[in-house]
Parts: structure tokens; sequence; C-alpha cells
């Protein structure tokens, strides 16, 4: 329980539910503490009530998509400083740019390499 | 009279089968999700470690478990790539379903059965797949064909570019769907498109330029460059957007004199070229197609250009001019 | 005595062949849609949706919806316009000179700035006042124009759409994620040939809407908006799959409609003189090809969703139904010479002839008949009884119909998750014959005599056409 504390937290927002038990396993796998939710608006609940050390979020998600809920996130003093990566359909530049303009520290693109993405998540974590 | 009551007690009937029909089926149907549903959560443990390590699953399983699992791997595989990708096509190498759909899409009578095989492939299939999925691109079902073509890219088959750049120009798929497909293809599609740019079919050559275009390097500017003078409009749309992204510096005349083109879309590509390129060079023959080209797809492609390569100078020339093309394309750079 | 009873006679086989050709091109239309959705919906679970959506190649559409005082939901509108699933696309929202603060709740929302935005010259409309632009998404902008009415305010999104492809709406519809993908299909499939592309809309009363999505679909509790739920499977299920087929659907409803632009540039736009605005561009694009022998497809496509709210009450109701039926009217008026045209194939043959006999004047013909029972029964003449038995018989024959459309529903779609709404919704097909439908017939009388007086609008605009949606309207 007490190293519970040094595990970092790792908030995955995705509303298809394959891909999150997918990457909860993986990253549950490589040691990390995963909490999920189903949409944007979930998300942003649970990011403000655990402040998570990272977070992974799909860019298509219901009721707050993944770009507004970075901005969101960015806005908030509490929030503001949480790494994001998000997971995109798409590989288009204009999505690429508007995950960085909006605060994101990183994007992975979907279909996803689950190896690469613990290796980001490793990377952005250990950056900060 | 008695006709009419037997029509109408038969008509009665009917309307109450319908409704028996209706609400059994639905019965039915929930049933089945349940049970569905409960052995997939069953099973979704082992797939998950089956995914991420490569561990076998239990032995003892039934035909429908089997069945579920492989559905559920289905769906996972669409969803990731790289070694975890690899379990899954192992897993479904060694149980021999690769083989039994190749064989379903080959030779199954009902064209969906075909297709359904063909979708799968693309999830759950290798590259050992492609040249099966070359033959379905000849399917004579419409959906089976689609089917092939996405599978195709999705394995990123190289050896089939010229098989899906002769579907596309043959019109037995949908062309947007196989300039996908050989966009996943990547750069080993280079050599069979480059081959494409001599064929006598100007949509052939147009295509295989636009994916040049966004495959390929430095290397290809000078073919794409000497495609400007091709005869066809459509080519020379291609050739024109192509060399704004592999071009440079020495394509700037050609792309220039692109801009005087008697075919707007080829000014219009031209005019999205010149502002990939950022050169100054261009900005005056951009800003006066910006005010005064007859066609508004052109002019506005034009302002944007200007706008992109020197936006102080366009928001001037815009004032003195009042071109709402240049206003529209300033207001907006300022905003990015 | 005889008289009477001669003209009842030639009345009772005039109804008689009326029903048994209706009720006979109903069971074609219901057999074809059988056949055609079926294959389609299969061939669509392998058609290559995520493919277009990851693909560079597929083309740009521009989003316009026309707003006029839509302050209430238009912000929520937007936001899941820009959440739908395409990859290139903007969303034009014309502000139709509102007297209300719609245009003030945008540029709060969305940080709306001030930005001139080049507008072409193929349409003219009321002059486009400013325009703004997102600056949290530069794919949004907002046009604020002088009060035009919905087709003028399109056509002003036409004028300034800058992709190939338009998708017209309603302010108060509520559009799918993924409609937009799969309207945009047989587009993706043939770019060549297809103009024209329109989705099923579906009645969203009853049903759950959270955050511009609908969550839980339920049959309204109101009787009037369960009718009508049935009435829209029939409408879209079984009559545009059929036309579709023959490549001659007349309507795309204005609520959820994709467009090839430089067709609808080339035949003008949309009319800003009628109240059907939506079915008047269609017949006009169909025209338009087939008076210069091109080849061309206008396509219905049962999956891509549109949510829209209908009216509860009789009045609202009534007054939707009889402007529908004067736009009907107007539409088939003005392209009167193409109807029975063999130059038009079976648009002009079969679609417009079907239009004015059945659509059109089929009211009347149902009136009478229902009148003749009334008369029939008085009068007490014994041959009259077995005209009363056919009459059944077409009740019958009905509510199998119905029946089938709902089958169709729920054999391929199934949107409706409670088997308990299934079963009302086929003790509502019987009730429909008794009343329901009587009660539509009447309306479209009406809306014929105010035609033939050329009261409220033959040719005028009597009230702004958005907010189609009975609720919203005064």
């Amino acid at each position: 329980m007490t190293d519970a504390d040094k595990t970092p937290t790792i908030l995955v927002a995705d509303d298809e539910e394959d891909v999150r038990e997918l990457v909860t396993y993986r990253l549950t796998r490589s040691g990390y503490n995963v909490i999920g939710a189903g949409d944007g608006l979930e998300a942003l609940e649970l990011a403000a009530e655990r402040t998570p050390d990272l977070m992974v979020l799909d860019v298509m998600m219901p009721k707050l998509d993944g770009y507004e809920l970075t901005r969101r996130v960015r806005a908030e003093e509490a929030l503001r400083s949480i790494p994001v990566i998000l997971l995109t359909a798409r590989s288009q530049e204009t999505d690429v740019d508007r995950g960085f303009e909006v605060g994101a520290d990183d994007y992975l693109k979907k279909p996803f390499n689950p190896d690469e993405l613990v290796a980001r998540v490793r990377a952005v974590l250990g950056r900060r | 009279m008695s006709v009419l009551v037997i029509a109408a007690l038969a008509l009665s009937a009917c309307s109450i089968a319908m409704l028996a029909v209706l609400v059994t089926r639905r019965w039915e149907l929930a049933r089945r999700a349940r049970h569905r549903r409960q052995v997939e959560d069953r099973l979704k443990q082992a797939a998950l470690e089956l995914l991420h390590g490569g561990v076998e699953p239990p032995a003892e399983l039934s035909v429908e478990e089997k069945e579920t699992l492989a559905d559920l791997l289905g769906r996972y595989a669409r969803t990731v790539r790289g070694p975890t990708h690899d379990h899954i096509v192992a897993y479904f190498a060694r149980e021999g379903l690769i083989g039994r759909e190749v064989t379903v899409m080959a030779r199954a009578r009902q064209p969906w059965r075909r297709a359904t095989a063909a979708f799968r492939l693309g999830d759950i299939g290798s590259v050992d797949a492609a040249p099966a999925l070359v033959e379905a691109l000849r399917d004579k079902d419409r959906y089976v064909r689609i089917a092939a073509v996405r599978s195709l890219g999705r394995l990123r088959a190289p050896e089939a570019g010229a098989a899906l750049v002769a579907a596309g120009a043959e019109g037995r798929a949908p062309e947007g769907l196989v300039r996908w497909a050989l966009l996943q293809l990547g750069p080993p599609a280079l050599p069979e498109l480059r081959s494409l740019l001599s064929s006598p079919s100007d949509r052939e050559r147009a295509a295989a330029l636009q994916l040049i275009g966004l495959l390929g390097g430095p290397s290809d500017a000078g073919e794409a460059e000497s495609r400007m003078r091709d005869s066809s409009s459509l080519v020379r749309t291609q050739a024109a957007r192509a060399l704004g992204r592999v071009g440079g510096e020495r394509n700037l005349p050609s792309l220039l004199a692109a801009l005087e083109d008697r075919i707007p879309a080829v000014r219009a590509a031209a005019a999205i070229s010149l502002g990939y390129l950022r050169d100054p060079i261009a900005l005056d023959a951009l800003t006066q197609h910006a005010e005064g080209d007859p066609v508004f797809d052109v002019a506005r492609e034009s302002a944007r250009a200007a706008a992109k390569i020197d936006r102080q100078a366009s928001a001037a020339r815009a004032r003195a001019s009042d071109s709402e093309h240049l206003r529209e394309a300033v207001d907006l750079a300022g905003i990015r | 005595m005889n008289v009477l009873n001669e003209l009842l006679t030639v009345v009772g086989v005039i109804t008689i062949s009326y029903f048994a050709i209706l009720n006979g091109l109903y069971l074609v239309f219901t057999a074809i849609a059988w056949r055609s959705l079926g294959r389609h919906l299969r061939g669509r679970a392998y058609s290559a949706a995520e493919e277009a959506f990851d693909s560079p190649f597929t083309p740009g559409i521009t989003v316009i919806l026309p707003a006029f005082n839509e302050a209430a939901g238009i912000v929520q509108s937007v936001h899941s316009l820009l959440a739908l699933r395409y990859p290139r696309y903007e969303v034009v929202v014309v502000n139709d000179g509102s007297t209300d603060d719609t245009v003030a709740r945008l540029t709060d929302a969305f940080e709306l700035v001030g930005a001139h935005r080049a507008i072409r010259p193929s349409i003219t409309t009321q002059p486009v006042a400013s325009s703004f632009v997102s600056r949290r998404n530069p794919n949004l902008w907002v046009l604020d124009k002088a009060n035009g009415g919905k087709a003028d305010a399109l056509n002003a999104g036409v004028a300034a759409a800058q992709h190939p492809y338009v998708c017209a709406l309603d302010a108060d519809a509520l559009i799918e994620t993924d409609a937009l993908l799969r309207v945009a299909e047989p587009i993706l499939d043939d770019p060549v040939h297809v103009v024209a592309t329109g989705g099923i809309v579906r009645i969203a009363n009853g049903s759950t809407i959270d955050h511009g999505r609908v969550t839980s679909v339920r049959l309204p509790s109101n009787p009037l908006a369960v009718l009508q739920v049935l009435e829209y499977f029939r409408a879209f299920l079984i009559g545009r799959v059929g036309w579709t087929r023959m490549n001659a659907l007349l309507i795309i409803s204005g609520a959820f409609g994709l467009f090839q632009r430089e067709a609808v540039e080339e035949v003008g736009g949309f009319a800003t003189d009628t109240v059907g605005e939506d079915m008047e561009l269609v017949v006009r694009l169909h025209r338009h090809f087939r008076a210069r022998g091109l080849p061309y497809r206008i396509e219905f496509v049962a999956d891509p969703v549109c949510w829209t709210e209908v009216p509860e009450d009789i009045a609202s109701l009534s007054r939707q139904r009889r402007r529908w039926h004067r736009g009907l009217g107007q539409t088939l008026w003005r392209h009167r010479r193409a109807v029975g045209n063999p130059r038009y194939g079976a648009f002009g043959l079969v679609a417009l002839p079907y239009f004015v006999l059945f659509e059109f004047l089929g009211p009347v013909v149902e009136t009478f008949g229902a009148a003749l029972t009334v008369v029939a029964f008085a009068v007490g003449d014994l041959s009259l009884r077995s005209f009363v038995g056919f009459l059944l018989l077409a009740f019958l024959v009905g509510i199998v119909l119905s029946i089938a459309a709902l089958a169709l529903e729920e054999f391929n779609f199934r949107r409706h998750p409670r088997t308990r709404d299934v079963v009302a919704m086929v003790l509502y097909s019987v009730l429909e014959n008794f009343g329901y439908r009587q009660l539509n017939d009447t309306w479209r009388v009406v809306a014929l005599v105010d035609l033939a007086r050329r009261k409220q609008g033959w040719g005028t605009q009597r009230r702004r056409g958005i907010g189609n949606l009975a609720p919203r309207e005064r």
C-alpha cells in the first residue's frame, strides 16, 4: 500500500471499450496504476478528483473531445502540469498541429503499437 | 362476400404472425447477446494475455469459445500494430484460421461470406495472404473487391501496388480507397508508381503523381516537373501539387508558369504548391491572381499562398486593393 | 336516386382502383426495400469507412447550419457538429438576421473574431454584413446576414463554401457522429456521378439527449409523435429506398442532405419562393441532368441518422403538414412540364406522376372514399356493401404494410431497444388507420383548397422555413 504513492497513476480516456481495456491492461502490466473514463467529461471529472500523473486521451470522444479536454486541463491551475498523450485516428498534419497547439505533450496514431505507448509514457514521465 | 371475409381473416392472421415473429426474434437475439457477452467476459483475460505476452490460451476451448476468442482478437487486431499485432496473427496462423479465411474468400458461394473473409484478412492476416487478396480484386462482387483493397492497405503488401492501381483506374473499386491503400504501402510502392508515369491512361498517371508527391522525396521532383507539360490537365494538376511537396527552388519557374495555365485546377494546384514552398519570389504573381483571377477557387488559393509566404506584405496589399480573397487569407492567417 | 347511384358507382370504382394501385405499388416498394436494404447493410460492414476517415483523399464538406433565433440551442448544435467523424470539413453557421443573441452566444462559446470571408457571386442572396471565424477552431465560421429565409441562408452558405460538397442541415437537427461519413459513402464510391445524397430522419421525442447525442432511444409518450415514428419508417425505409433504385428520388430531407456544390450552383441554388425548397432543389437537379442527358445519381442512404423533434399537438402538426403539402404543390406546379414527360425517364414517367396522383391528389380520393362509405350506409345500397368491404380490406392491407415497414426497421436497424416499444408500435400500426390517416388527408385537402385560392403563400414566403419542426413554430 505504501508504494501506491510512488506508482504513477495514468488516466486513460477512450469511448471504445476494447481500446480502453487494451491500454489499461498493458499499462497495468508495466507497473502503472490505471484509471479509465469512457468520455471526455468523465475524464475531466476523474482528473480533477484524482490528479493523475499522466493522461492518455482519445481524440474522438463523446461530450468533450481530446483537444477540448486538453485545452481545459491546461486552463485549470491544479491540472495544468499533467502531461497528455493524445491517441488519434488520423496522422494528418493539421491534427497533429492542433494536438500540440492545445498543449498535448505527445501523440500516437491509431492503430498503435502498445510497446511504443509504454515507451512514450516512460519518456514523458521521465521528462518531468 | 365470403372471399372478402377470408381475405380479411388472412390479413389479420398475417399481422398477428408478424407481431409474433418480431417479439420472439427480439427475445432470441437478446438471449444470444447476453450469452455471448458472458462467454466474452470469461475469455477476455486470456485474450489480453495472449495479445501481450504470446501466452497460449487454454487448450480445452469449445467451438463457441474459440469463435468468440477469434472475434475478440480480431477486434483488438484492428487497434494495434507491432509485436502485439504479430502475436494475434501468430495465433490465427497456428489455429489454421488464416488459411480457412483465404479458402472462404476464394470459394464461398455467397458474396457476403467472401467479403467477410476478405475483410477479416486485413485484420488478422499477414502479408502471406496478399496474393489471395490480389486475386479477390477481380471478384465479381463489388463489396468483396472493396474489402480486398482495404485489407491490402492494412497489410501493407508492397507487391499489391500495380494490381491496386489497375483496380482503381478500371473502376473496380473506389479510387479514393485505392489511393488510401497505396499510401499505406508507403515508399516500397514507389518503383511501381514511377513506372506508371508513362501509362497511356491519364487517370493512372495522375494517381501515380499524386501518390509520388505524398510518398516520394526530392529525387522525384525532376520527373514531376517533366509532367507539368503533360497534355492532360488532370496530370498537370497532380504534377503541380506534387512539386509543392517534393520540389524546391529549382521548380519555382515551372510552378509560376503553371499559375498561368489555361485550366483553373492547374492554376489552383500551382498556387497551393507555391504556398508550401514559401519563396517570396512567387509573391507578386500570387497576389495578382488573388486580385484578378476570374476563377474563385484559384483566387482564393493564390491569396492563401500569398498570406503564407508573407502575411505583412499581403495585408498591405489587401488594404490597397480591397481584394476579398487577400483579406480573407490575411484574417485567417492571423488566427492561426 | 338513380343519378346518385351512378355517381356512387363511378366514385366507388375510382376509389377502389386508386387503393388497388396504391397498395400494389406499396407492396412492390416494400419488396424492393427488403432486398436492397439487406444488401446495403451487409455490404456496409465491409465498406471502408474507417479508411475513408483516415484518408487525405476523402473530399471536403462544408456543413451549413442556417440559424434564425436559435440562441437556446445553437452552441450545443455547433459543439456536436464540430465533433463529427469526418476527415475534412468546415462548419458555416449562417445567422439569418436573428433578432435574439444567437451570434453573441456563438462568439462567447467559440471565441469568434471578425474575419473577412470571400463569397462566390454564383448565387445571389441577402447581403452578408459580417463574418467571423473561431480562434479555437478555424474550421468554424459564422456569416451574419440580413433575413431572407432558410433557402436564402443555405444559398449564402453554398456561395461561401470552400469545399466541393455542401451539407444542408436544420438548426435543431441532431446529426449522429458518423452520419456525415456514411451519407458521403455513395460519393466516395462514385464521385463522378453522385450529385446528392440524403440520410434517414428519426424522431427524437421521448429519447434521451445528452451533450448533443441521442443516448437512449425510447418511443415518445405522446401518441401523435408515435404515429409519426411509424410514418417516418414508411416514408424513409420503403419510399426512399425504392425511389433510389429507380434513380428517381424526389425528396432529400431539408434536415440532412449532402450536395455537390457545383451542381447546386449550376441550377441556381435553393429556391427562395417556395415553402418546400428541399424537394424543389432535388427535382430541379433531376431535370437539369436528365434534360442534358448527363449521367448522374441521387441517392438515399438508410443508415446515417439525423434526429429531429416532431410536433406533439394537433395544431402544430396540422400547420406542418399543410405547409409540406403546399410545398409539394408548388414544386409539382413549377415542374409540371416534366410530369409524364418521357424525356425525363423514370423521374418524369413514374416518380412525378406518382407524386401528383397519389401524394398530391390522393387525399381527395381518400376523403371521397370515406365520405362515400358514410353515404353508402345512409342510403343502404346493397351493392355498396361490397364496396365497404373493399375499403375494409384496404385498411387491413394498410395495417400489414405498416407492420412490414416496422419489420424492415426491426430486422435491419433495431434502434428501439425496448421490446415493449415494438409491441406498442405494432398496435399503433393498427390504430393509425382509424383516425390518424383520415386526419392527415383532411389537412392535405385543406392545403389543396388553400393553394387553389392562392391563400397563404403560393410563391410567397409566409414565414421562415427554419424550425420546420413545429414546436418552434409560432
